[in-house]
């Protein structure tokens, strides 16, 4: 047994050898583009080759045949990447485009291909056109690249379905950004081709409609608070249509965000409630009877207009921590839990006229902030002196 | 996975002609692709032939990416610009806590506001 074992090792060690020897002989007569990968996966063969020599040496046969093993793959790696570029530098493409029909990609593939060529599709528009790109639209622009990320790393999980739909919601958060950029600049943006179909990607309903909506009514909305307005019931008429619009934001990047995670009902539900404000603010922009108007802000006079969506920024810091090393992760996770719970407290008590105990609800979240940012900024410190030590 | 080895050579050699005008997220992506390809020739001589089929698919989904951010700052470099829109990308630690920072930064803002209105309100 020993005997047949010893014979294989050693037909293995010598046939590696020969083919090593044979592939470096190729590359090297081929001077192909990509030799460098062929020369890396041939040395890790190589590596595999002086293993098994090394176990030989030591009668550890079965050893050297499994390090054997490992050589060839590499070896049969360097030579499809051989076969490939030789293909292709003698112009014979068609190697290629029958691998491509044979491999038909997926379909969460295509999304998330698709979603990449409108990420770069809107990069090239938005470098071309010198457009502004305010906070909103990059903060949209940047979720996109988020889930973009998502459905790539969903794909190498091989996990289908929680990759389809974060590209799908990439592409919601695409076509909102762009529809935002637009109507900011207004201009449609040079080579910026938009979604040809945005529908047939999306299952939520009648979720372009609500992006257009938040579009064109934001523009309306910008232009009424960059115009003279003098009396305090135009103030508070905008103060109260901005509150409905970031309602309606708020609701669509949540529905998005449920999509994402694959909860299409409350998806579709959160949509529903945006779409209601959304035409509320339609509504109020075309309003000019001032009874009405102070009726509605006065039911709501309790009601204080955020400078910043705490709740929205607090789910992105939670998205990203999740993925950074960080000192302490789980504190830091539940510091920031504390301070949207304190904040949500601080809003419901200060609705109901409890204005002390408002103040100690965000006192509460303030100090739970500091900590946060505290080892936040310790994290990024310490990247720095390590990215300083590096060069 | 050969054909992603041949274009990600490619990429590579195409990135190193304008590495030192090229964006930080170009070169971020080809250094996570570049990563996730040696874990896929490691799936695949571990025979775990079904990671190493995943690895490899979207490692050639991410390779057009690069090639189309390539050319899209290629286009903007020939116009003599190269003033890149770049998009924030969670896998940069850096910037990643760059974004972190601009968030929390947000939330004391609007705290801080929240806490002013408060004490008005009291004293009103």
């Amino acid at each position: 047994m020993n005997f047949i074992s010893e014979a294989l090792a050693n037909w293995q060690v010598e046939r590696l050898e020969s083919l090593i020897a044979h592939a470096r002989a190729k590359a090297k007569a081929d001077k192909l583009r990509s030799d460098s990968l062929v020369s890396v996966h041939l040395g890790l063969a190589d590596e595999h080759l002086d293993e098994a020599i090394s176990a030989m040496k030591y009668r550890r046969f079965d050893q050297a045949s499994y390090a054997c093993q490992h050589g060839f793959v590499q070896l049969g790696l360097a030579e499809l990447l051989l076969h490939y570029s030789a293909k292709i530098d003698a112009g014979i493409e068609t190697a290629m485009k029958l691998s491509d029909q044979k491999q038909q990609a997926s379909e969460e593939q295509e999304l998330a291909h698709y979603l990449a060529s409108s990420l770069a599709e809107m990069k090239v528009a938005i470098e071309y056109s010198h457009c502004n790109v305010s906070d909103r639209a990059r903060t949209v622009l940047d979720h996109a690249m988020d889930y973009y990320n998502d459905s790539l790393n969903s794909i190498k999980r091989s996990e289908a379905e929680k990759a389809k739909s974060s590209a799908q919601a990439g592409l919601l958060s695409m076509l909102l950004a762009s529809e935002l950029i637009s109507a900011e600049n207004q201009m449609a943006l040079p080579g910026w081709r938009g979604l040809s179909n945005p529908m047939l990607v999306s299952p939520l309903r009648r979720a372009t409609e609500l992006v257009s909506e938040l579009a064109e009514t934001r523009h309306r909305l910008h232009k009424k608070e960059a115009g003279e307005t003098a009396s305090k019931e135009e103030l508070d008429h905008i103060t109260m249509l901005r509150k409905h619009w970031e309602k309606s934001f708020n609701d669509f990047s949540l529905a998005v965000h449920s999509l994402a995670d694959g909860a299409t009902g409350h998806a579709q539900a959160l949509l529903k409630g945006a779409l209601r404000e959304s035409e509320i603010v339609r509504d109020l922009i075309g309003i000019e009877d001032p009874d009405v108007l102070e009726e509605e802000f006065l039911s709501e006079q309790h009601a204080r207009v955020p400078v910043a969506d705490v709740i929205g920024a607090i789910v992105e810091v939670k998205d990203i921590l999740v993925d950074t090393k960080i000192q302490r992760k789980e504190y830091v996770l539940t510091s920031l839990d504390k301070v949207s719970r304190c904040y949500k407290d601080g809003q419901k008590l200060f609705e109901k006229g409890h204005y002390d105990k408002a103040e100690r609800a965000v006192n509460d979240a303030l100090l739970e902030l500091d900590l946060v940012r505290q080892q936040v900024h310790f994290r990024k410190q310490k990247i720095i002196r390590s990215n300083a030590n590096e060069e | 996975m050969a054909r992603l080895g041949q274009e990600l050579a490619a990429i590579k050699n195409q990135f190193e002609l304008v590495a030192d005008s090229s964006s930080r997220m170009v070169a971020n992506r080809i250094q996570h692709a570049s990563s996730d390809y040696w874990k896929a020739v490691q799936a695949y001589s571990s025979d775990d032939f079904e990671l190493a089929k995943s690895l490899a698919a979207a490692g050639l989904v991410e390779m057009k990416f690069i090639q189309k951010l390539l050319e899209a700052e290629t286009t903007e470099r020939e116009l003599g610009e190269s003033e890149f829109f770049e998009y924030a990308d969670k896998s940069d630690h850096g910037s990643s806590l760059d974004r972190v920072e601009t968030a929390l930064e947000m939330v004391s803002v609007e705290l801080n506001s929240f806490l002013g209105d408060c004490k008005r309100a009291r004293k009103s």
